[in-house]
């Protein structure tokens, strides 16, 4: 039996560990099964506005999309996301950054994102579709108290006219 | 040779084997004949010779002989002259020829047995003296890789491909364990050969069906106990665990110092080879997948189809095999199932109590119904325990719902807190239906079936409904209600009135008179064609489940990664969507669909989502 345990089990998991690189290989069967759970889960009961699927077959890093909410100055406006899984995952958070160019007050020039729950407020309750669900509404209600981006946060209420020309002038269309 | 052992033995496999004695003494008797002779008449000039030679003739003889030789040699009787001495030496060169051509003669007997192997597991135990003859085969290591090379080629060229049934395969790999543990009984060899089959058995979607309802088939049904399920494999599980296996503790295999039979494993056995486990036909069934989740699903959705299947209460078999299963799976893996027999008891008492509570009984009178007319028994199943049910929601007979209110009172006063949902579409319906002529009685038909010919009844005025009606009034599913009708067709209670309009057939000699006047054959092909499309339609909504899941993913993936190719979303697919087994075709019929459906953009050998 258990030589067969191990083909069974070894066989379906192969292409992920190998693409995965070094982490992928000790990743284990939990994180990947949670991950493979996660995504049958977003592909079935879809949301419309966020999205997201494994990038180039790797089960641990994950290519997200969000469309901006309406009545915010994001409207209309399409975000692309990378979500790395750590090997622990979800005892700890995956890194998410914005991949598209953004002008947010929590979001800094490279990216970076000023989330409580994807910091010390990360529990493995949350999972891909509620990080998603929580950056699009983090478009619409910044937290302006702790800003990475300064300018960004000063604009939010002074000059909406003016913090929307700079985010547009920032964005750009993903490309496909 | 090679000839005389074809002719002679093939196909020649009665127990207990003889065939090696006749080989024996046909390479003594006429064999050795036959060589004297060629080799004499070629070689031998000398007279002299030819009568010395001819006097050894019998090979009994020369091994006398040759015996009387050996005992002059170790008395040390070295006054023997000369000549003797030659031809006492002459005498042991043709005994050991004469072994060495019986070596041979088994080495051919036993090249004929492996290439018909294969025909040997098939026809399994009818074919054990070929198995015997085979075991004198494999004493050395060339001749065992010769037996599970050839073995194993045959197998995957006559048995592992898409058009053997599955329960063919698990057949042949049932009859294979055995013969090869005649065989080997260390299982070197079965580890061997059965690596592949087992393979390929994991490949196939319905093997863990196969195999739990041969296990349980004691438990399904009469009727439903189909020769071709594997029955065998009740029995099998009946025996229960061997010995051997359980004195490993679960396959955690440890060297038992006490021991004294202990042997290394033999040389060719593989790294991961392990001894006993073939031994066990079930077990090594069990063995095919690692997680006890696939198959704690199938048995549980075997079980409650023989569970609800029914209307008794009994179901002693259920509960027997339930327990054997235990012994392997361990108790929490079968907690489910344990569930579910207890629901049926419970719900055994709680029928009989609710239905003296509310009164429900055949002679109670009440002004809604007519108890006499229906009466409802009720199972009552704990969902979170139960497999999904399939569920076909129509709308139950007036009557019917009534009776349902008042059992769901009956139960909410027995149970606080808890609440009854009903499965319309799981029940059994006895039937009696009082024509004109006759009376129809059929004690186990599906809800559907009887909501449907309940909308024939006379009392409600029609008695000619089309199928699109009949959906309609009952808020039916049009497959279902097209299904229905045409069980009532084929038990002759409706009939097709032309224009897609049926109706009841009150007379039968009416009716007899009606179908003699149109072609007898026309009616059966039509009966055949409407069943067949209804298999159609079947498969082609579980195709759209399926396909909807898959749009779903493209959508998905082509959303976030941006443009791909056909190529890779099948491979990707493949990667994370289980199940996934379209062929590349298929999926670039389903991508262009999706386009025409306006979904997807095709550009550049690429695939993306069209822009808005």
């Amino acid at each position: 039996m258990d030589n067969d345990a191990e083909n069974s089990s070894s066989a379906p998991t192969a292409p992920n560990a190998k693409s995965a690189g070094p982490s992928g290989i000790n990743a284990g069967q939990s994180v990947s099964k949670r991950l493979q759970q996660e995504l049958m889960q977003l592909m079935t009961n879809s949301t419309p506005g966020i999205s997201a699927f494994p990038q180039n077959g790797n089960l641990l890093s994950w290519t997200g999309t969000i469309h901006g909410p309406a009545e915010t100055p994001y409207d209309g406006l399409v975000f692309k996301l990378s979500l790395e899984f750590p090997s622990n995952y979800p005892m700890s958070p995956p890194t998410v950054l914005f991949t598209t160019p953004m002008f947010h007050p929590n979001v800094d020039m490279a990216g970076r994102i000023c989330l409580d729950i994807l910091k010390d407020k990360w529990s493995a309750v949350y999972n891909v579709q509620s990080i998603l669900l929580s950056l699009q509404s983090l478009l619409g209600e910044p937290n302006n108290k702790s800003p990475l981006n300064g300018q960004a946060a000063e604009l939010w209420d002074k000059d909406p006219k003016e913090y929307k020309r700079l985010l547009m002038l920032r964005h750009q269309e993903a490309e496909d | 040779m090679t000839t005389y052992i074809q002719e002679r033995f093939a196909r020649v496999w009665e127990s207990p084997s003889k065939v090696g004695h006749e080989l024996d003494d046909w390479v003594e008797h006429v064999l050795g004949g036959l060589v004297v002779d060629v080799l004499f008449s070629s070689k031998s000039t000398n007279e002299q010779d030819w009568t010395a030679r001819l006097k050894k003739l019998s090979p009994r003889e020369s091994f006398r002989a040759s015996r009387q030789s050996l005992d002059n040699r170790r008395k040390g009787a070295m006054e023997v002259d000369a000549g003797a001495g030659a031809e006492e030496v002459d005498l042991k060169r043709r005994q050991e020829d004469l072994e060495s051509w019986k070596k041979i003669a088994i080495g051919r007997l036993g090249r004929l047995r492996v290439g018909e192997l294969f025909d040997i597991v098939v026809e399994w135990p009818e074919s054990l003296g070929g198995v015997e003859d085979l075991k004198s085969y494999i004493t050395s290591p060339p001749t065992r890789l010769h037996l599970t090379t050839t073995f194993t080629s045959a197998l995957s060229s006559r048995l592992l491909h898409p058009a053997a049934a599955t329960s063919d395969i698990l057949r042949a790999y049932i009859s294979l364990i055995r013969a090869f543990t005649v065989l080997d009984p260390r299982g070197v060899l079965l580890d061997r050969v059965s690596r592949g089959i087992r393979r390929y058995l994991r490949d196939r979607d319905d093997t863990v069906r196969v195999i739990v309802r041969g296990i349980m088939s004691e438990s399904l049904p009469p009727g439903e106990g189909d020769p071709e399920e594997l029955g065998e494999l009740s029995k099998e599980l009946g025996r229960g665990i061997p010995a051997l296996m359980a004195q490993q503790g679960g396959g955690l295999e440890e060297l038992d110092y006490d021991d004294m039979t202990w042997a290394p494993d033999p040389v060719d056995a593989g790294p991961e080879f392990r001894r006993s486990k073939g031994l066990d036909v079930v077990g090594s069934l069990i063995s095919l997948w690692d997680s006890k989740e696939v198959w704690t699903k199938e048995i549980q959705a075997v079980l409650s189809s023989s569970l609800l299947g029914t209307d008794g209460w009994t179901f002693e078999k259920e509960i027997r095999t339930v327990e054997l299963l235990k012994l392997r799976f361990g108790e929490t893996a079968m907690q489910g199932c344990d569930v579910m027999l207890k629901d049926i008891s419970d719900s055994k008492r709680s029928n009989t109590a609710i239905r003296n509570n509310e009164e429900l009984g055949p002679h109670e009178s009440t002004d809604e119904v007519d108890l006499e007319k229906v009466q409802l028994h009720a199972k009552i199943l704990s969902r979170l325990f139960w497999p999904a049910m399939k569920e076909d929601e129509f709308k139950v007979p007036e009557e019917v719902e009534v009776l349902q209110k008042r059992y769901e009172h009956g139960f909410e006063n027995l149970k606080s807190k808890r609440k009854l949902t009903w499965l319309h579409s799981m029940g059994i319906v006895d039937v009696e239906l009082e024509l004109a002529d006759r009376i129809v009685r059929v004690p186990d038909a599906a809800t559907w079936q009887a909501a449907v010919i309940y909308e024939f009844d006379e009392d409600k005025g029609g008695a000619a409904w089309s199928i699109k009606d009949i959906s309609e009034r009952l808020d039916m599913e049009e497959s279902l209600a097209k299904r229905a009708v045409s069980f009532w067709c084929s038990k002759d209670v409706l009939r097709d009135a032309g224009d897609g309009v049926f109706v009841v057939v009150e007379n039968l000699a009416e009716y007899e008179e009606i179908l003699g006047r149109q072609q007898e054959a026309d009616g059966s092909e039509a009966m055949r064609s409407t069943t067949g499309g209804v298999e159609d339609e079947e498969i082609s909504e579980e195709k759209k489940k399926e396909q909807k899941t898959v749009e779903q993913f493209i959508v998905g993936l082509l959303t976030n990664q941006g443009a791909t190719s056909a190529e890779q979303i099948g491979t990707i697919l493949g990667m994370f969507l289980p199940g996934f087994n379209w062929g590349v075709d298929e999926l670039s019929d389903f991508l262009n669909m999706m386009r025409t459906g306006g979904k997807l953009d095709y550009e550049n050998g690429s695939w993306k989502i069209a822009s808005a």
